[in-house]
């Protein structure tokens, strides 16, 4: 019978230890010296070679001369990982709410965060429900609390090295009573504020915020050209008709100055960013394919009655209150993308003669339909076909902040590492079974 | 293989894939040129009332108020101290309060584009549209958050 072995980790690297047989007995050690000398050397096995792989990066190796020189960082870890672990399950201590005091607990805090951030939760976490599980679950139990037992544990180091008493030439510091003082503060004390907020801030950052709404509001604000934001404390006291610091004046001047010149420009006869309602006039989804094919003539009339009314809110002066992107020439499609040429193809068709179906997340409605068409936008070959068609000469002065393509590219992919292109993914097509070799021997 | 495969259902390949290697590859778009990534963004995000009525509060306006009396208690001061006069608009949205439940903060709209010598419709013009509420809102940074308890150790 081959003896087994077993795995053990050094230095990082794999190696295969050989351990004795099961069910015999070992024998002494060979003593030392000549008899230990004259034992026959092992045999280098090829299978010795191949145990030794490569395939794990080298581990932290914690020696004795880097705790002597961090003890109070890893008396703190020990207590955090061994310690804690084992009284807190032995103890089966619970989580303390704070009673008969007037303070934040986690359900006073869990209903100011729902609240607060009800249109900016993640899609899976928008449900009221869901969210309020997520934070007593998740949440409470493996985001708050650990963070509290750091703290409590940081608090009693600290506290235990002040204490710290010279003695025979040592410093001698009292851990025995700074676990004491851990575990009473874990048994006695409700969680403070200030990890009640920290803990806050990590679920917010990522677990619960919908980071494409951040995406979203940057791309917007990037290609209207915002230079220098003002905080919202500034804006407030601004408002309030308080004092501001030199700091906080030029902020709020440079952000004021932007929004005026969007919303009202000095120049009457220049163009704001404000956008009219024709824009956002309802539209039936056989009138957006419509407009889509601009490139048939015999459409031509029906595109130019649909221009027609929707462009009277110009005549009328009717402005929304949406903010443009403030692109040169506007983002505008001149090459309909194959998704939506596919769409208008099966709509053309006759009833029964085609099999295939739209695809919703691009003809289900004339909003994702529209949305497609300017999604279609944000590639370098559309860019560049743009500014071809919208006027020679515009690429070279083209400014660098309404580059929409390498905004995504760049800025997107790599800042938030929201998905570029993907990796490509190789599906196996398997051979007939009635041709494999292998089904025949099977058989 | 008339007899075999419907009576045993051994495995046929797929006829539609013609390709001579025993593989293929797929590709997806990247999130950003498909349109249901912004409509869905867009969505998800709806009016954002839960974060602008806590702002309002904190400029020291109602909840009822409009974005021509938000534009107004904004830019009062800079155009005071700086001397200009220019109308803020008035009109439509302008004056129905901001927290009316069915203005969202992003909206898609589209225009047939008239260009060129003949003015014939020669592409689809189509437009990201960004309340000026939310431009307000999202222009501005928390402040920086307090470091970690370990770090701080």
């Amino acid at each position: 019978m081959v003896p087994s072995s077993v795995l053990c980790g050094s230095n990082g690297r794999t190696r295969m230890v050989p351990v004795v047989q099961s069910g015999v007995a070992r024998g002494p050690d060979p003593p030392a010296g000549a008899a230990g000398a004259a034992r026959v050397p092992k045999r280098k096995m090829a299978r010795d070679g191949a145990a030794v792989a490569d395939d794990k990066s080298p581990m932290k190796c914690v020696t004795p001369e880097l705790v002597a020189a961090n003890l109070l960082f890893f008396s703190f870890r020990h207590c955090c990982r061994k310690i804690f672990p084992v009284v807190h399950r032995n103890l089966t201590l619970s989580f303390r709410e704070p009673g008969y005091v007037f303070r934040s607990d986690m359900r006073s805090l869990c209903k100011s965060w729902s609240t607060l951030t009800k249109d900016l939760r993640r899609v899976y976490m928008k449900d009221s429900d869901t969210a309020s599980r997520t934070w007593f679950g998740v949440f409470v139990s493996s985001t708050a609390f650990p963070l509290w037992v750091k703290s409590v544990n940081a608090m009693a180091h600290h506290r235990s090295v002040s204490f710290a008493q010279p003695s025979n030439g040592r410093m001698v510091v009292p851990i025995y009573q700074c676990i004491e003082n851990m575990f009473s503060t874990m048994y006695f004390t409700p969680m403070p504020f200030h990890v009640q907020i920290e803990a806050l801030y990590v679920m917010m950052a990522q677990k619960s915020l919908d980071l494409n709404t951040m995406i979203l509001s940057c791309f917007q604000l990037h290609v209207m050209g915002l230079k220098t934001n003002c905080d919202i404390n500034v804006l407030a006291l601004a408002c309030n008709g308080e004092s501001l610091t030199s700091e906080q004046t030029l902020r709020y001047d440079s952000f004021c100055e932007f929004l005026l010149d969007k919303i009202v420009p000095a120049d009457v006869t220049e163009k704001g960013a404000l956008l009219h309602d024709g824009f956002f006039k309802p539209l039936k989804l056989e009138q957006v394919l419509a407009c889509c094919e601009f490139g048939d003539t015999t459409m031509h009339g029906d595109i130019e009655k649909i221009h027609a009314h929707r462009n009277q809110s110009v005549l009328k002066n009717s402005q929304s209150v949406y903010v443009d992107l403030g692109v040169d020439g506007g983002v505008v499609t001149y090459d309909v993308p194959e998704s939506i040429r596919a769409c208008m193809d099966i709509k053309k068709a006759a009833a029964g003669s085609n099999k295939l179906v739209v695809d919703p997340y691009v003809c289900g409605s004339p909003e994702t339909l529209i949305a497609q068409l300017f999604a279609s936008q944000m590639t370098e070959e559309a860019e560049t076909l743009r500014v071809f068609n919208q006027g020679t000469g515009r690429d070279k002065c083209m400014k660098q902040h309404q580059q929409l393509a390498s905004w995504w590219s760049v800025a997107a992919t790599s800042g938030t590492r929201l998905p570029g292109k993907s990796p490509k993914i190789t599906v196996l097509v398997f051979d007939v079974c009635r041709l494999a070799a292998h089904a025949l021997c099977a058989y | 293989m008339c007899v075999a495969l419907p009576r045993t259902r051994s495995v046929l390949t797929d006829r539609r894939m013609t390709t001579q290697s025993d593989k293929y590859n797929v590709d997806y778009d990247p999130v950003f040129t498909t349109g249901h990534y912004f409509s869905e963004t867009i969505n998800n995000l709806g009016t954002a009332q839960g974060l602008i009525r806590p702002v309002l509060s904190l400029f020291g306006m109602h909840e009822d108020a409009s974005r021509e009396e938000l534009l107004l208690k904004i830019l009062g001061p800079y155009m005071k101290s700086k001397r200009i006069t220019r109308n803020i608009p008035s009109e439509g949205a302008w004056k129905r309060k901001i927290l009316d439940g069915v203005t969202n903060c992003f909206k898609m709209g589209l225009m047939p584009h008239m260009g060129g010598e003949t003015t014939d419709p020669c592409g689809v013009q189509t437009v990201l549209g960004m309340d000026v509420v939310w431009l307000i809102i999202s222009q501005v940074t928390p402040p920086p958050p307090p470091p970690p308890v370990a770090a701080r150790l």
